[in-house]
């Protein structure tokens, strides 16, 4: 049988299925930004959120719901500044309003520096440091650098954003990584095997989508005594989204087991004599590893949409636990997105996540089918 | 039912009234309403070092049959007679019945029955490299030793035509007619004494058709392999088989030796099917007999003899009775009411 | 007897594919003729760019392929009158209004049914797919309905008249219950019933010319065998032309007047049926031919197989592409000189040194 001109690659070296999915996923640009803008995330908002973030989490200042910030490279006066800076902060009253609004006093200049010393705080846990990568470098105590506004406590929304980070793309992972054991397992055992577990199995899952999303947290979060830390509220919130969303997975992970289940290298395994273990651990999972693989990535963004909703929701997670769920809370009451609109600013963040997520999703399941195709 | 067989010397495998039959599920409660009899009362033997070409149309039962030969699927009813070294005590081969096998000792038959699939593409896991492909036999019986098992497959690969510098590449790099030469090389991996050939050449141009078809006879030559050869194309298998049997819906058709069976068949869909096959000779000129409508449905066979409907020769007694497959000359069998009063005409 | 008229040529056709790994030339030089009422027989094994060439016919060569040097010309005659146009097929725009009239109207076509190897992880590759899936069995519409509409599309006439046309059709192609099965959906037809209405819908209306491209291959000999009667009905009773694509020599043998082979996307040799069988002159359809096996007297002889392997599309043998593997190489010759396509005796064309004065 001829070679078809797109297996006639000039490779000298032997190409493994998993390096020709890796061939092929490079060559898709946007997976790769996604990848990238991925990583970069990650990194920022669960590794080292204190170092990104120019604030401690809990740190209070007097200027309560101040807008942003400009960051400029000319003052008042037409003068180019090498070094990007901000106006101080002024408390002014709004009569009309009735209430308290900072604006910006082009006389205090503070320039914003990089690698300063601030809020103490341990890198990874371990190691005590007080280096953020941005602050002002000044003694003046009524210096600061809110480049998306305050709260109504004075904290800086930018930090408080690279925390609740954390906890948002944390649970979507853990709680995707939950789902995925749990749903290849039940979904391998219901796909090969059949019969009688299939069925109970299979029914199960349908119970369990059948039923409606939101009462089902609600029944399940209101189930969480109050009186738990919060970390295991954490935990036990990562727990239920797991298991009410395994059903999907299992379901497709079945679906493939089922179609490899017949292919005939593993009706030639079997004929050799191989037991169901090796059949199961050797051929079958394999096939359907990279599937799983996709099929959870482009489920990730569905999970911290759901934590965010739940938590918006007050289901969730509550203060003092900061997730982006939890400061979406805050922000969307009519006063917030009348008088305090970048309050708002969780939201690109949680766009950008999810579009890297599908983007890199898109491109594994492309790449996944590296003899396809051009 | 079984007939006597006059030539019982050297037999190795004797299937013996076996019947596969799939059930039919309908409902919410999946209530078994039917089944679809895909092998219903198969006979046939095959000797040590010969061939015995298994053919029909598709849903004759012949993959099905081979398949449940070895138990990949477990046989409703009948009986598989072979003859095992390995199972055979103190003795030095004995006949034991296959379908009444537990699994430890069924996995011990394995090593003496190899099978080579049709699909040149699905048959070998994408991700494994060549060398653990046909390594994997002796891997699941705990006979692979680093070095002397990796001699033992670059031995294999060569004798079947590929090189040692392919242990490593993945199947994807090869083309189809040396995937099956992969595939071969597997099934030989343990030296079994019957291989199982389900449409090992149907998927291949016919130049490899050709190439692979000699392969496998001179590695019968070589090891007294002892085949059966399923296939659909006529031509290849009166090449590669001494003896062939017909099936039909799940039953057995007619049996005999190869020459005998083409030229003077004694069942009518023998004598139909050999007037269908396309002769590669322009010059050819003959009257083609044409089978009316479709092949039957396993599911719901027609009364008495299956192929009544289709049959120009069928009488009364042809739908009431299922005819017996029973020795009409020596060494050839058929299942026909009328095979004695009809003479045939063959290709 | 009169002589069959012209209805297609095919004239120095060359289509090229233009893929990462470079330029494959899928068809290099292709030149034949196909008359009214007769059938061709092109052969070949995969690769050597039959399919391309019927699909050039009807501008329906899927990217990233194209037409890079030749043409087509289809001698079109609308029914019942006496003149004829001469179109340029390769000319005609692939999306246009006229050789939307042709396909399916005036020339019909089938095409394998697709084993799907498509798996969730692994697809093959070596098969081009196709970009235009015209004539293809949609599985969400009913069978009958697809082909009422195909008729519908080249003839004036009602819904009505189209269905019963359309039973008709499966009647005459041997689908049992036609009035039944009109309504059925193509994943309740077995597979040869579904190439079935897929030769219906080709023939029904009634085209000049059918290109069928391994239309049993698939199929039972007992089917096969009721296929290719259709097919020659056809032919009889509509002075229907056939291009008849297979690597089957024995289908080949029955139903081809004239045998083109192709090898790598070249011909080899064009000749008579009777004559490529009895007398062939390349050495490729020699060693084809001693290469099945044969039914009859049973002869302990091994099949006569082709050495080596069909080469690499991007690093072509110099000279004769087919050398490498020719039992009857001439070193110095064959593999430094390219052979020209030649005339032998009556009706014998060959492209091959041993006939050639170098």
């Amino acid at each position: 049988m001829a070679k078809s001109p797109q297996e006639q690659k000039k490779k000298p070296v032997s190409q493994s299925y998993g390096a020709l999915v890796w061939w092929k996923f490079k060559k898709n640009k946007l997976a790769i930004v996604g990848g990238v803008m991925l990583l970069l995330m990650y990194f920022s908002f669960v590794v080292v959120p204190e170092f990104v973030a120019p604030y401690a989490l809990e740190r209070r200042s007097e200027y309560t719901e101040s807008k942003p910030q400009t960051i400029r490279f000319v003052d008042s006066e037409g003068k180019f500044h090498l070094r990007p800076f901000v106006y101080g902060l002024e408390r002014r009253v709004d009569t009309a309003a009735r209430r308290r609004t900072y604006v910006e006093d082009p006389n205090r200049i503070y320039e914003i520096h990089f690698f300063v010393s601030g809020d103490p705080y341990k890198l990874l846990g371990l190691i005590p440091t007080d280096i953020h990568l941005y602050g002002t470098w000044t003694e003046d105590p009524t210096a600061s650098v809110f480049i998306m506004g305050t709260d109504s406590n004075g904290r800086d929304y930018f930090s408080r954003i690279m925390y609740g980070g954390r906890l948002s793309l944390m649970i979507g992972l853990i709680g995707q990584f939950l789902t995925l054991i749990l749903g290849s397992v039940l979904g391998a055992i219901s796909g090969y095997y059949g019969g009688t577990v299939d069925v109970v199995i299979q029914r199960v899952t349908e119970f369990l989508a059948a039923f409606p999303d939101i009462p089902l947290f609600m029944a399940l979060a209101a189930a969480i005594p109050a009186f738990w830390s919060p970390v295991v509220v954490y935990f036990m919130l990562t727990v239920i989204l797991a298991f009410v969303r395994w059903g999907g997975l299992a379901r497709q992970v079945r679906g493939l087991i089922l179609s490899l289940r017949e292919r005939e290298y593993v009706l030639a395994a079997k004929s050799f004599g191989a037991d169901d273990s090796r059949l199961m651990f050797r051929h079958l999972l394999p096939g359907t590893m990279s599937h799983i693989i996709v099929i959870a990535t482009l489920s990730i963004p569905g999970m911290i949409l759901a934590e965010t909703a739940l938590s918006w929701l007050g289901l969730g997670l509550r203060a003092p636990l900061t997730s982006w769920g939890v400061l979406l809370q805050e922000s969307m009451t009519v006063y917030a997105i009348r008088f305090a609109p970048w309050l708002m600013w969780t939201i690109p963040f949680l766009l950008l996540v999810i579009l890297a997520y599908n983007m890199l999703g898109d491109g594994l399941r492309d790449a996944l089918d590296p003899y396809g195709g051009r | 039912m079984a007939a006597q067989t006059t030539k019982t010397d050297n037999i190795l495998l004797d299937v013996k009234g076996l019947q596969k039959y799939f059930p039919i599920h309908k409902g919410f409660l999946r209530k078994v309403v039917g089944n679809v009899k895909a092998v219903d009362d198969v006979t046939f033997y095959v000797r040590q070092g010969e061939t015995l070409g298994l053919v029909g149309e598709s849903g004759c039962g012949k993959t099905t049959a081979g398949r449940t030969i070895l138990r990949l699927y477990e046989p409703t009813g009948g009986e598989v007679w072979f003859k095992s070294r390995l199972l055979a005590g103190g003795a030095d081969e004995k006949l034991i019945n296959l379908a009444g096998l537990d699994r430890a000792q069924m996995k011990l038959v394995r090593r003496e029955i190899a099978m080579i699939f049709q699909d040149p593409i699905n048959s070998l896991n994408p991700r494994m490299t060549v060398g653990d492909i046909v390594a994997e036999p002796m891997v699941i019986h705990g006979q692979y030793h680093q070095e002397e098992s990796e001699a033992i497959i670059i031995n294999l690969l060569t004798r079947v035509g590929l090189r040692a510098d392919h242990l490593r590449r993945y199947p994807h790099e090869f083309s189809g007619g040396q995937r099956q030469r992969i595939g071969i090389a597997r099934a030989l991996s343990l030296n079994p004494r019957l291989v199982i050939c389900d449409e090992p050449v149907s998927a291949l141009d016919v130049s490899i058709q050709a190439q692979t078809l000699n392969l496998l006879q001179d590695l019968q030559r070589d090891f007294n392999l002892a085949y059966i050869f399923v296939a659909h194309d006529l031509s290849v298998v009166q090449h590669i088989s001494d003896r062939v049997a017909v099936m039909y819906v799940g039953k057995m058709a007619e049996m005999a030796d190869a020459e005998q069976l083409y030229m003077y068949p004694l069942h009518p869909y023998t004598e139909a099917l050999m007037s269908s096959v396309p002769k590669a000779d322009p010059k050819y000129k003959s009257e083609r007999i044409i089978m009316q409508g479709d092949v039957a449905d396993p599911s719901n066979p027609p009364s008495g003899c299956y192929f009544h409907p289709r049959c120009r020769y069928a009488k009364e007694i042809c739908k009431e009775k299922t005819p017996e497959f029973r020795e009409l000359k020596p060494d050839h069998f058929a299942a026909c009411h009328l095979a004695e009063e009809l003479t045939l005409r063959g290709v | 007897m009169p002589e069959n008229e012209l209805l297609v040529q095919i004239q120095d056709l060359r289509v090229e594919f233009d893929v990462r790994a470079g330029i494959v030339k899928a068809v290099d030089g292709v030149s034949f003729d196909i008359y009214r009422g007769q059938t061709l027989g092109v052969i070949g094994e995969s690769g050597c760019g039959k399919s391309i060439t019927a699909r050039a016919i009807l501008q329906m060569i899927p990217k990233p392929g194209r037409i890079a040097n030749g043409q087509v010309l289809y001698h079109r005659r609308a029914r019942g009158s006496t003149q004829t146009d001469i179109i340029n097929i390769s000319k005609l725009d692939p999306d246009g209004q006229t050789i939307r009239e042709i396909r399916g109207g005036e020339i019909g076509m089938i095409f394998q049914e697709p084993m799907s190897s498509l798996t969730p992880v692994y697809t093959a590759g070596s098969h081009i797919d196709e970009a235009v899936s015209l004539h293809r069995l949609t599985p969400s519409r009913k069978v009958g309905d697809q082909l009422a509409e195909t008729i519908q599309a080249h003839k004036n006439l009602t819904k009505q008249e189209s269905r019963e046309i359309a039973i008709e059709m499966l009647h005459r192609v041997g689908i049992p219950k036609p009035e039944q099965r009109v309504d059925s959906y193509p994943h309740q037809l077995s597979g040869g019933q579904r190439q079935r209405v897929m030769i219906a819908i080709a023939l029904s209306c009634g085209p000049a010319m059918l290109i069928a491209d391994e239309p049993t291959t698939a199929l039972d000999v007992s089917i096969e065998a009721q296929i290719l009667d259709i097919m020659r009905e056809m032919q009889e009773k509509e002075n229907m032309a056939i291009m008849f694509i297979t690597h089957n020599l024995g289908v080949i043998a029955e139903m081809a007047k004239e045998i083109v082979v192709m090898y790598m996307g070249k011909q080899v040799e064009r000749a008579s049926t009777v004559d490529v069988f009895y007398e062939p002159k390349h050495p490729y359809t020699k060693a084809l031919l001693q290469s099945i096996p044969k039914v009859g007297r049973k002869s302990s002889a091994r099949l006569a197989s082709i050495e080596g392997m069909v080469p690499d599309p991007f690093n072509l043998p110099t000279g004769c592409v087919f050398h490498p593997r020719c039992p009857s190489f001439m070193p110095g010759k064959c593999d430094k000189i390219a052979p020209t396509w030649k005339r032998l005796v009556g009706d014998q064309w060959v492209s091959c040194l041993l006939y050639e004065e170098v």
